[in-house]
């Protein structure tokens, strides 16, 4: 507390933020090697154990869990940074997008979770192969999970570069002082997620949470009358995003949307909401919840982060006051380095060392669920269905812990060796994809009556409209040519909207038009190895198949 | 969807697997309160169709306490949606109490399950809504 009056120096490193981050840094890699004993099960030679903490976590814990895996670092660095630059049509979305994703999942997870219970799903692609017994349509699932996991994990590398640049890390210099902090940070998080599994986010995710909720809640509240008062910092966004832009002579951004872009910001809401529970992190940290109505009751607590994360967009605002000048450690402005730099700017060291630790951290929960995610995908869809089919229980847990550390060694590899761009782009391309897995799952879960090969051709389509379609956005203010936003003129509506949500309509609708007729031609449809009663079991309900290793906690849990 | 109960099931005479001595069919969907069930759908949609109607919203004025409408209109939406879906969680476990299922897997029953599987292409699409 004695530093109070330490103002934070623009240039060179901040050592008392980095101490403190360091401190924190250091503290949740012991929790995080001490997780392998939290909850201790039996062993951990299974995938329902390293790679679903057992399936056995309660409202409170898969309320941390997911709320440390969905609000991701990314998000933290990423949607204040669009709320500075381009306001509320890039930014504020982020809050309908994670409130009406909760109804949409307490309608469809509970379903997921109780078919996946009975039968043993570890992955979407488990669930569309045991549904249709067919292995091409769960490959696809499984492929697109994958590809879009990756640049997300690589990507959280992003936010943790975002707080050591300000911090004065990883400016100028060799290679190895510019990266070897990340590198010294991921090689730990590899290593305590390979002995404890999913274990490790879950201990983490308690540590990150808390930081963020103080940190944020704290700046929301000292902030403001630092600045101006709300309304002040207000005018100063409506001033700014009403300022033509030198190149194009637009406005800068959008105060509120205008009129013709409320379809933009409808659909980049709704299709981000449908797609966030495809990803294969989000299915893993709901899977590992211990009852089906742990998720439903977590539909209706887990809009308190979706509250944060509005308070977090606004700071971009807050910033907009403050005059917060994002200019990276290379001299160039970098919007995504404004929140980092606006708690440097606005709090004593310390205090910017603790907000510093909670997005770091932050990047480490997600970074950690995504890599088992991604993992438990390859094992179970692509090792186990394709490469060893009598793979047991203990091998599937050795090949996943593995996959784990070559996914995030490829994530770094990726970062640190090609432009961040490139992992912005395939991360918004990921999104796009990732929806067009969303007929095969959830429609699936509700009815058998689309044809496999109708969902396959679906898929596909969409895959190829939406990356085609993407690739043709150019940002003239960014000096891209391609992949320079999400938004595209949708097709018979001809206004501008996410990409996404065009692709996935036009992927329903030859689902639809095909499984006509597929089924007219009477073309055998797979086996499907669910019952109805399936998708409504519960915990206490027995498992089709008996499972070699103990569940951990099932014996004594009620 | 008329195959609630189990004595009815269209299909159970060739899926009898999950079939037990009280007459109960693991290859139906527990019965369940088709009204409360529609209810529990309205509340979920409320915020999907409130937040979706973007151009009801995206306005300055009226401010609180220094925000815009369109800032304070969808923080207040986290509170209604949250409120809303917990008591959708509330009424659908009133619509649809748990029916615990069978032991679905007894020796042997792995091979019965892949032959049996031609779907009558009826839509089954029961749910939670």
């Amino acid at each position: 507390m004695t530093s109070l009056a330490t103002a934070a120096t623009t240039t060179g490193v901040n050592y008392t933020a980095l101490t403190v981050l360091v401190v924190l840094f250091c503290a949740v890699t012991i929790m995080g090697f001490w997780a392998t004993r939290w909850r201790r099960p039996t062993s951990m030679a299974s995938l329902d154990e390293w790679g679903l903490g057992g399936r056995s976590f309660g409202t409170w814990i898969t309320w941390f869990l997911l709320g440390g895996d969905l609000y991701t670092a990314y998000t933290f660095v990423a949607v204040p940074a669009a709320m500075f630059s381009v306001g509320a049509v890039g930014g504020f979305f982020a809050v309908p997008y994670t409130i009406i994703l909760y109804p949409i999942i307490f309608v469809f997870m509970g379903r997921l979770w109780s078919v996946s219970h009975r039968h043993g799903y570890v992955t979407t692609a488990d669930f569309v192969k045991g549904r249709y017994g067919s292995r091409g349509l769960s490959l696809a699932i499984a492929l697109t999970g994958f590809l879009a996991t990756m640049p997300y994990i690589a990507l959280q590398l992003v936010g943790i570069q975002a707080v050591l640049e300000v911090v004065g890390l990883g400016g100028g210099g060799s290679w190895l002082a510019r990266d070897l902090p990340l590198f010294i940070a991921f090689a730990l998080l590899a290593a305590y997620t390979y002995s404890s599994g999913l274990r490790a986010p879950a201990v983490i995710a308690f540590v990150k949470d808390t930081l963020i909720y103080l940190v944020i809640l704290i700046a929301i509240i000292y902030l403001p009358s630092k600045f101006g008062g709300w309304s002040h910092i207000f005018s100063a966004a409506q001033a700014k995003m009403a300022t033509p832009n030198a190149l194009d002579h637009k406005p800068t951004g959008a105060f509120i949307p205008p009129a013709t872009q409320t379809w933009a910001y409808a659909t980049l809401g709704l299709g981000s909401a449908l797609a966030l529970f495809m990803y294969p992190h989000s299915v893993t940290a709901s899977l590992s919840a211990k009852s089906r109505n742990t998720l439903r009751r977590n539909a209706a607590i887990l809009p308190a982060y979706s509250f944060l994360l509005g308070l977090l967009a606004l700071l971009g605002w807050v910033a907009i006051a403050a005059h917060t000048k994002p200019i990276g450690l290379d001299g160039k402005p970098n919007a995504q380095l404004v929140i980092p730099k606006l708690f440097e700017d606005s709090f004593p060291s310390w205090f910017a060392g603790v907000a510093f630790a909670a997005i770091a951290i932050g990047a480490l929960v997600p970074a950690a669920i995504m890599s088992i995610a991604a993992a438990n995908t390859f094992t179970r869809n692509i090792y186990k269905e394709w490469l060893k089919p009598d793979a047991t229980p203990a091998q599937e847990a050795k090949v996943s812990k593995l996959a784990s550390l070559v996914v995030k060694a490829f994530a770094l590899v990726f970062v640190l060796s090609l432009d961040k761009q490139n992992a912005i782009n395939f991360q918004l391309l990921g999104g796009i994809w990732i929806l067009q897995t969303f007929p095969a799952i959830v429609f699936s879960l509700y009815t058998r009556w689309f044809h496999k090969w109708a969902l396959l051709v679906g898929w596909f389509v969409g895959m190829v409209y939406g990356t085609y379609t993407a690739y043709g956005v150019a940002n003239g203010r960014a000096g891209i040519n391609h992949f320079g936003g999400s938004l595209s003129t949708m097709p018979v509506i001809g206004k501008l909207g996410y990409i996404a949500m065009s692709a996935f309509v036009i992927n329903a609708l030859i689902a639809v038009v095909l499984t006509l007729v597929l089924n007219a031609l009477k073309v055998h449809n797979g086996a499907d190895e669910t019952l109805k009663g399936d998708y409504f079991a519960d915990a206490g309900d027995p498992r089709v198949r008996p499972l070699d290793m103990p569940i951990h906690l099932e014996a004594t849990n009620p | 969807m008329s195959a609630a109960t189990g004595a009815t099931s269209v299909d159970g005479a060739g899926r009898g697997r999950g079939s037990r001595a009280n007459g109960l069919d693991d290859d139906t969907v527990p019965p369940a309160n088709k009204g409360l069930l529609v209810l529990a759908g309205i509340l979920l949609a409320i915020p999907l169709v409130a937040l979706m109607w973007v151009s009801s919203y995206n306005r300055v004025s009226p401010h609180l306490w220094g925000f815009p409408f369109f800032i304070w209109y969808q923080f207040l939406w986290v509170f209604l949606c949250s409120g809303l879906t917990y008591a959708a969680y509330l009424i659908v476990l009133k619509a649809r109490p748990h029916r615990p299922m069978t032991d679905g897997s007894p020796a042997g029953a792995v091979g019965d399950r892949t032959d049996v599987e031609t779907f009558d292409g009826g839509i089954d699409a029961e749910g939670e809504r």
